[in-house]
């Protein structure tokens, strides 16, 4: 049961995070999913943190991608498209690093970042959207910053004996 | 320091295999093609009442916290206090119908020609809420099978809510009027200056009016309600209220209560 769990935390964690992302936790008026992307800081945490994860060789990741999107009311493939961006970043990082520089993961993190979120403002843009620019700024600012207390908890005390 | 290994590569070869396939999916669901919306319907109504189920036990977790709260922070006793909020739901609701039917039958007595102004509805439950970084979507647990059709619009004590955004075989999705993308055709007051409202997108509880007349005169407290231009919406549904801030700056206020959206009324409402 245990190694089962370790073997498919990262995907049980992440469907978590979107399947209980609508819980009425309000900060000013707003769902937390308002301000920050959780999904998006767990993919590259967990890549990044273990480099062997693959979220069953991409699978695990396509099928909760496509959960998020149902719940969203956003076009099948929509978040696929992030995650798969953020994904391949931290996939890239971790093959290229030869130890761990917190700052390099974090500025590589923010680039993954303004790839993913150009991609979903000319997605909305072709699905005839419009979208409030200073809500996505918002969003890419605060799951910014989010990163290095999620970074502090899932290096630290979740994978602490993965292979880096 | 790790060494390409198969599994890296295969993982690489996967990464781009899924882009590919996500942006097929897009395209293909955005085209609206018959035999994926099926599949979409049965997609998203698994994932949806699975989500509800799973996400009971928080939701418990949650709301007896705040009975606990709300307990020892009020004397009040909860059942008077319900009965006391449903009871003013109702006077409201009573106090809305008689406004829109008013505004109706003064709509009515212009136009030449009968129109039918009475509209099958349908109660429905909140099954979800998200709010994201593009729209607040509401999930209600009625859909393609009852007879809910896309652009419905979602009414709460007989206020305008939002509409139909999307639908599947049991359940919809809805977004509310607060939301940029929302465009409802409304008269304005007395003048009955025709409009276009639309969310705005540096407030949420304020409203944008757009394609309004050049010379325009409202007045404090002027109804805003929606219009059957081109059928897109029954006509006199409240939307909302002016309200005058200097001369000849106003705001438009949605009238709808944001804390009650347990459960909604659609409005059947076929073009």
């Amino acid at each position: 049961m245990i190694s089962f769990l370790y073997r498919y935390i990262a995907s049980l964690v992440l469907l978590i995070t979107v399947l209980i992302g609508s819980i009425n936790l309000e900060i000013m008026g707003k769902q937390i999913s308002y301000y920050i992307n959780l999904q998006l800081i767990l993919i590259y945490l967990f890549k990044i943190s273990n480099p062997n994860l693959n979220f069953g060789k991409g699978f695990y990741l396509f099928l909760i991608s496509i959960v998020n999107d149902s719940l969203n009311g956003l076009f099948f493939g929509t978040s696929a498209i992030l995650y798969f961006i953020v994904f391949s970043v931290a996939a890239f990082q971790s093959s290229i690093k030869l130890r761990s520089i917190f700052v390099s993961e974090w500025i590589s993190f923010g680039v993954s970042l303004i790839l993913a979120y150009s991609v979903f403002f000319g997605l909305i843009k072709l699905s005839g959207e419009d979208v409030i620019l200073s809500s996505i700024s918002i969003n890419f600012i605060l799951t910014l910053i989010g990163y290095p207390v999620f970074w502090l908890l899932i290096i630290n005390l979740f994978m602490k004996n993965a292979n880096r | 320091m790790k060494f390409a290994s198969s599994t890296n590569v295969d993982v690489k070869k996967n990464i781009f295999i899924f882009i590919l396939l996500s942006f097929i999916l897009f395209f293909f669901d955005r085209s609206d093609n018959k035999y994926l919306k099926n599949v979409r319907y049965i997609i998203n109504d698994t994932i949806i009442y699975s989500s509800v189920i799973i996400k009971s036990p928080f939701n418990f977790v949650l709301e007896a916290s705040r009975s606990i709260t709300n307990f020892f922070q009020k004397n009040d006793s909860t059942v008077d206090r319900n009965k006391l909020i449903s009871l003013k739901n109702k006077v409201e609701s009573l106090k809305n119908e008689n406004i829109s039917l008013s505004l109706q039958l003064e709509n009515l007595k212009k136009i030449t020609g009968e129109e039918i102004y009475k509209y099958e509805t349908l109660q429905a439950k909140v099954l979800l809420y998200k709010s994201n970084i593009l729209h607040e979507t509401i999930i209600i647990n009625k859909g393609e099978n009852d007879g809910i059709k896309v652009g419905d619009p979602l009414i709460k004590n007989n206020i305008l809510v939002g509409k139909i955004l999307k639908t599947n075989f049991n359940s919809s999705h809805g977004i509310l009027i607060t939301n940029i993308n929302s465009r409802i055709p409304v008269r304005i007051g007395k003048q009955n200056y025709k409009a276009i409202i639309v969310g705005n997108p540096k407030s949420e509880r304020q409203l944008n009016l757009e394609f309004l007349p050049k010379e325009y005169n409202f007045e404090d407290g002027d109804l805003i309600y929606t219009t059957s231009i081109e059928n897109i919406m029954p006509d006199g549904i409240l939307v909302g209220k002016i309200k005058l801030q200097n001369d000849d700056e106003y705001v438009a206020k949605p009238l709808y209560d944001f804390t009650q959206l347990d459960y909604l009324t659609v409005v059947r409402f076929s073009k």
